[in-house]
Formats: structure tokens, sequence, C-alpha cells
């Protein structure tokens, strides 16, 4: 054999081996990469962003005694239906974003701030605060993700005001509210006045995540409310 | 497996932040009050549960009947029982515009502690308006005591954060004290068998629920950012690979 010919042999050997290698290698890069970039979820969506909170007389949600009120003003008198007997609340379900939860009991930690769901896939309602219906602002909150998973609040900032959230109670009772507004606020900024304080008409707040998230704090920086009132009930269908 | 090093690293980073927190700590739980019967009162108070089972209790009010004694209780339930909360419009049964004691009283259930200045603390001071705060000029309502342990009823630290607090005693007809001329003589007092006490004195001008501190805690772990940070970089290193291997390929190609 002629060493030239020897020579062009291997260097077919290795353009061909090259191939099959590069071949192999761009196929398996190609779908790593793309099954790495079709697994990421989304950021969590945001609602309209308030940065401040509503300070007393800046808006109409604050202005008089109604504190806690989301529209008191701002839509005028709505007929409300009156407030439901106190019943434990065992179920919201939000048609909106597709969520049905059982609930979680809420209280307090020891420096007295509100504890969140154990399971991210399940809402809690607060238990200090007043049940969802009767007078008051009922809070249910839930995580938005949790482990780089989406949790039950995932989608709330894609609430709309008009959307409607029904909570189902112990009673046998449903009681059927409508989201009168969407908020995100820092949490530095949190409305406390307005999410939590006394109202004579039965409402709902619904509160999760939301605003940039800091990694190494493992938190989000803002929070993202939804406003509810009463706007009927029921005997529920199922329990 | 997933990384079971790492979980075991985690596992016991947390086993000593579990043991650690002791078995009582200090709680303290917030209230905001808010007016009732339109009194124009409100208030901010803490209720600290200290781990010797003392209670540190602190008011801070403005817009009180100045000068006037204002009766102030815990109320609720000390049985678990969550379906006590501070009294809406509607329970003013009688029509007459005010939610009376004895109407409210369904609503916030009964007197749990007594808030008064000195000695007994129990239901039984309820209506002991001389151990009770005066106003001070200007309205204001400032009120702070220490209840020993002995004197804290039993399952209040378990229930604290379903309790209430309610301040009672309002000036309806605007001449700065409590008189019969303003809503007349006191229903509840009278049912307890004391008369010739004012409406006004006994009627609730406050009630405060449980308010938590600062945000909401609801999300670890974003779904945002970049995930699957292995699945991408060994993706990205075949792809290189690869790159690398047409290199190679062209190299051999143009010896040739």
């Amino acid at each position: 054999m002629a060493p030239g010919s020897t020579t062009k042999g291997s260097r077919r050997r290795a353009r061909a081996i090259s191939s099959l290698v590069g071949g192999v290698l761009a196929v398996t890069g190609a779908v790593a990469v793309g099954t790495a970039v079709a697994g990421q979820d989304p950021a969590p969506p945001g609602g309209p962003r308030e940065a401040q909170p509503s300070h007393a007389g800046s808006t109409p949600a604050d202005s008089g005694q109604q504190r806690g009120s989301a529209h008191a003003g701002r839509d005028g008198p709505r007929a409300s239906p009156p407030a439901m007997q106190w019943s434990r609340p065992v179920r919201v379900s939000i048609p909106r974003i597709g969520v049905t939860s059982g609930l979680e009991d809420l209280g307090l930690d020891a420096q007295g701030v509100m504890r969140t769901p154990q399971d991210p896939a399940r809402a809690g309602w607060f238990t200090p605060g007043p049940a969802p219906g009767v007078a008051g602002a009922a809070v249910i909150a839930g995580h938005v993700t949790w482990d780089q998973q989406p949790a039950v609040f995932f989608r709330l900032g894609q609430m709309r005001r008009g959307d409607r959230v029904e909570v189902t109670r112990d009673d046998g009772t449903t009681a059927v509210f409508t989201v009168s507004r969407v908020a995100e606020f820092e949490k530095r900024s949190f409305p406390t006045g307005a999410v939590y304080g006394r109202t004579d008409r039965p409402e709902l707040r619904l509160i999760t995540c939301g605003g940039s998230y800091d990694s190494r704090s493992n938190s989000y920086a803002a929070n993202l409310i939804v406003w509810a009132d009463l706007t009927g009930s029921r005997l529920s269908t199922t329990r | 497996m997933r990384h079971p090093r790492l979980i075991l690293a985690a596992g016991a980073a947390t086993l000593p932040l579990a043991f650690a927190a002791p078995a009582h700590a200090d709680q303290a739980v917030n209230f905001t009050l808010a007016p009732q019967n339109n009194s124009g009162a409100t208030a901010d108070a803490t209720i600290t549960a200290a781990d010797d089972g003392s209670l540190h209790v602190r008011i801070e009010g403005s817009g009180f009947t100045p000068g006037m004694p204002h009766a102030q209780h815990i109320h609720g339930a000390t049985d678990g029982s969550m379906d006590f909360f501070c009294p809406t419009p509607d329970a003013d049964k009688n029509g007459d515009g005010q939610v009376a004691t004895e109407e409210a009283v369904d609503q916030y259930g009964g007197v749990v502690v007594s808030l008064t200045t000195k000695g007994d603390t129990s239901a039984d001071s309820g209506l002991a308006l001389d151990r009770f705060p005066k106003a001070d000029a200007g309205g204001n309502l400032d009120y702070e005591r220490t209840i020993p342990a002995a004197q804290v009823p039993d399952g209040f630290v378990d229930n604290l954060q379903h309790l209430h607090i309610v301040q009672h005693g309002l000036d309806v007809n605007g001449n700065d004290k409590y008189d019969l001329e303003g809503l007349g003589e006191s229903v509840f007092a009278k049912s307890l068998g004391v008369e010739g006490v004012p409406e006004e004195g006994t009627n609730p001008a406050t009630c405060g629920e449980v308010t938590p501190v600062g945000a909401v805690d609801t999300g670890a772990g974003s779904t945002q950012g970049v995930e699957q940070l292995p699945l991408l970089a060994f993706g990205g290193i075949a792809l290189a690979g690869a790159s690398g291997a047409v290199w190679v390929r062209r190299r051999f190609a143009d010896a040739s």
C-alpha cells in the first residue's frame, strides 16, 4: 500500500468519524437544550402595579370609616346581599384560573405575621379574621410558586374585575364573591388597612406573592391582592 | 434518587433550627380598633403573652370622649371558637341607630378579660367604671398594664388570635360627657342591677380584630429565571462538541 493512500484512507476515516461524532453531538445537544427550554415555566403573571399603599384620603378606597373597603365611593353604593351566618369555609373555587382548593387554617406566628399554607397546592383561610360570608374582610392566601413549580395561586394575577370567586362553607352554603379590584403592592408598602381593615359588608381578599423574585432571600418583593365583595349565596350542591 | 447528599445536608441544616425554637416563646398579637356606632374613636393595641404566663397589654387610642372613663375588655371565648367578630350595624336589633352592648354580645362574645387599671381583671369587673382608664382632655386614651399569670384565664393564649378588644363610651349629643340626655339609661347596666348609668357610657366605641404584621410570604422558589440548569449545560457542551467535530472534519477536508 502506498503511503499516500494510507494517509488518504485515514483522512477519510477521520472525516467520517468527525461527521458521525459531530452529528450525534449536534442532535443530542439540540434535544437537551430544546427539552430544557421547553421545561422553563414562565414567571407568574402580575397584576396592576400599585407601588404606594392607599394613604388615608388619597384614594376613594381609604376615605371615610370604611377603611378596608376597596371601592367605597368608587362605584357608589352597591346593593349587596345581607351577611351570612358564621360558618367555617372548606373550599375556594376560582373559575377564571381553574382553581379549586381545600383550605388550611392560617394563624399568626410568634412575631404576629400571618402564616402561609404548608401545602403549596392548597390555599389557606386566615382564622383570626372573619369567615367568608360574614361582615368584614375574610382573607384567603395561597402560594404562587414553590420549589420552582407553580403553586395554587400561580395565575391569580390573571384575575379581573367582575370575576367570580366562590367559597363553600361547612354549613352547606356557598358564598359568591365578585372581584372589585386586583393590584400588586411592594411588600414594604403592604396596604394592611385596605386588606384586613374593618368593613361593614361581607368582603373577601385573596393574597399571593408577586413582583420580582430574589433568589438569595428566596422571596418575592411584592404581594398580589384581589379584593372581592359578597354578591350572592346559595345552598351548595356538593360539600 | 435526587441529589441524596444535598437532601441530607438540607436535613442536617433544619434540625438545629427545629430544636432551637423554645417550647414557649413570647407571642405578640396586634389589634386594630375601628369605630363603633360612629364614635369617631380609633386605637391600636398589642397584647404580648410572655413565656411566664403573664400578659402585657398596650393600647393607644384617640377620638374618645375627653375626661370620661372608657370600659374596655377582651371579648370572645377560650374554648377554640372562631365565630365571634366585631359587631356590624345589622346587630342593631331595636333600630335606634346604635349597636348597644346587649345587642353586640352575640357577635363579639362574652368578657374574657376586663382591661382595668388595677386589681381584678375578670368578667366581674366588666362595669367597674372607677377602674377603667379615662381619656385625656384631647380625647387620647392610652393604656398599659401587665396582667400576672394568675389572672390570665385558662386557654387564653391558645385562643388569643381569635379574641377581640372592645372599648366603650361615646358622646352622642356632643356635650363631651356621658349623660341620660344622649341615649337614655343603659339597658345593659340595668340588666346587671346598676341603675342610672347613661347608655352613652356603655355602648361600644371601638372594636378591634387581630391584624397581622407586614406582608404575606406566599412564594418560595420562583418559576422565573433559568431552570433545569444541568440539562441546559449538558446540551450546551454537546453542541460545542458538535461544532468541534465540524472543525476537525473541515481540517481534514482542507488537508486533502
